[in-house]
C-alpha cells in the first residue's frame, strides 16, 4: 500500500512536458505561460517605477540608473518581446473561445504567424526605442 | 474567485481590457523615453493618463492573479500547499495593485 502511494507521488505532473515530443502547439502553450509569469514580474517592477516616480526626483534617479544599466535594458527588451507575444497569442486564445481557427491546420499556421509577427514587432520597436 | 465560470469569464474580460491598454502604454513609454523627472511626473498628473494607468494596473493584476492560480493548480498537487500558494498570490496582487494606485493618486493630487 505504501509502495503504491510512493509510485503515485512520482508520476509526472500535469502538462507532461518531459514525455511529449515538442510541437508548435505545446511549445506555444508553455511559452504563453512562461511569458505570462515573466510579465507578472515585470508588472511588479512597474509598480516600483510609479512608486519611485511618486517619491520624488532623488528616488526617480535611482530608478533611471537601473533602466539605463545593461541588465535593465536587457530586461526591458525581454519584457517587450514577452508582452507582444503574450498579447498576440492571447488573441489566438480569444478567437478559439469563439470557435474561430480551431482546425489543426489553422492552429499550426496562426502559431507560426504570431511567432514571426512578435519577433518582427519587437525588432522594430527596439530600433525605435534605442534609435 | 471560487466560481470556475466567473474565473474563466474574468480572465477573458481582463484580457480584452489589457490589449488596448498595454498597446497605449508601450506607445507612451516609447514617447517618454527621454523625459526628465518633471515631465514624467506631469504625464502621470494628467487625469486622463492617471485614469487609464490605474485601469491598466487593476485589470493586469486581476489577470495575473487568475493566470497564476491556473498555473499553480496544474503544478502543485498537494492541496494544502496549493491553497497556501494561491492565498499568497492573491494577497501579493492586492498589495502591489494598491501600492500602484496610491502612487498614481499621489502624483495626480
Amino acid at each position: 500500500m505504501n509502495d503504491f502511494k510512493n509510485k503515485e507521488d512520482e508520476r509526472p505532473i500535469s502538462p507532461h512536458l518531459q514525455i511529449y515530443k515538442p510541437q508548435i502547439t505545446s511549445v506555444l502553450s508553455i511559452s504563453h505561460r512562461l511569458s505570462g509569469v515573466f510579465l507578472g514580474i515585470g508588472l511588479i517592477f512597474s509598480v516600483f517605477y510609479v512608486s519611485f516616480a511618486a517619491m520624488g526626483e532623488e528616488s526617480y534617479k535611482i530608478w533611471q540608473c537601473f533602466t539605463n544599466s545593461l541588465i535593465g535594458k536587457g530586461l526591458l527588451f525581454l519584457w517587450l518581446l514577452a508582452v507582444i507575444f503574450h498579447a498576440l497569442n492571447g488573441v489566438r486564445h480569444l478567437l478559439w473561445d469563439k470557435d474561430i481557427g480551431m482546425s489543426l491546420d489553422s492552429v499550426k499556421w496562426s502559431g507560426i504567424i504570431i511567432c514571426v509577427l512578435s519577433i518582427a514587432l519587437t525588432f522594430i520597436l527596439t530600433i525605435l526605442i534605442w534609435n | 474567485m471560487r466560481n470556475v465560470v466567473t474565473h474563466w469569464k474574468f480572465q477573458r474580460y481582463t484580457a480584452i481590457a489589457i490589449i488596448p491598454l498595454s498597446a497605449w502604454l508601450v506607445y507612451s513609454i516609447l514617447c517618454m523615453k527621454d523625459y526628465s523627472f518633471q515631465q514624467t511626473y506631469n504625464w502621470f498628473s494628467s487625469p486622463f493618463n492617471a485614469f487609464f494607468v490605474i485601469l491598466f494596473f487593476i485589470s493586469s493584476f486581476l489577470h495575473l492573479k487568475l493566470g497564476l492560480q491556473i498555473v499553480v493548480e496544474d503544478y502543485i498537487h498537494n492541496v494544502k500547499y496549493r491553497n497556501l500558494t494561491i492565498l499568497l498570490i492573491n494577497i501579493s496582487c492586492y498589495i502591489f495593485a494598491s501600492v500602484a494606485i496610491l502612487a498614481i493618486l499621489f502624483m495626480l493630487f
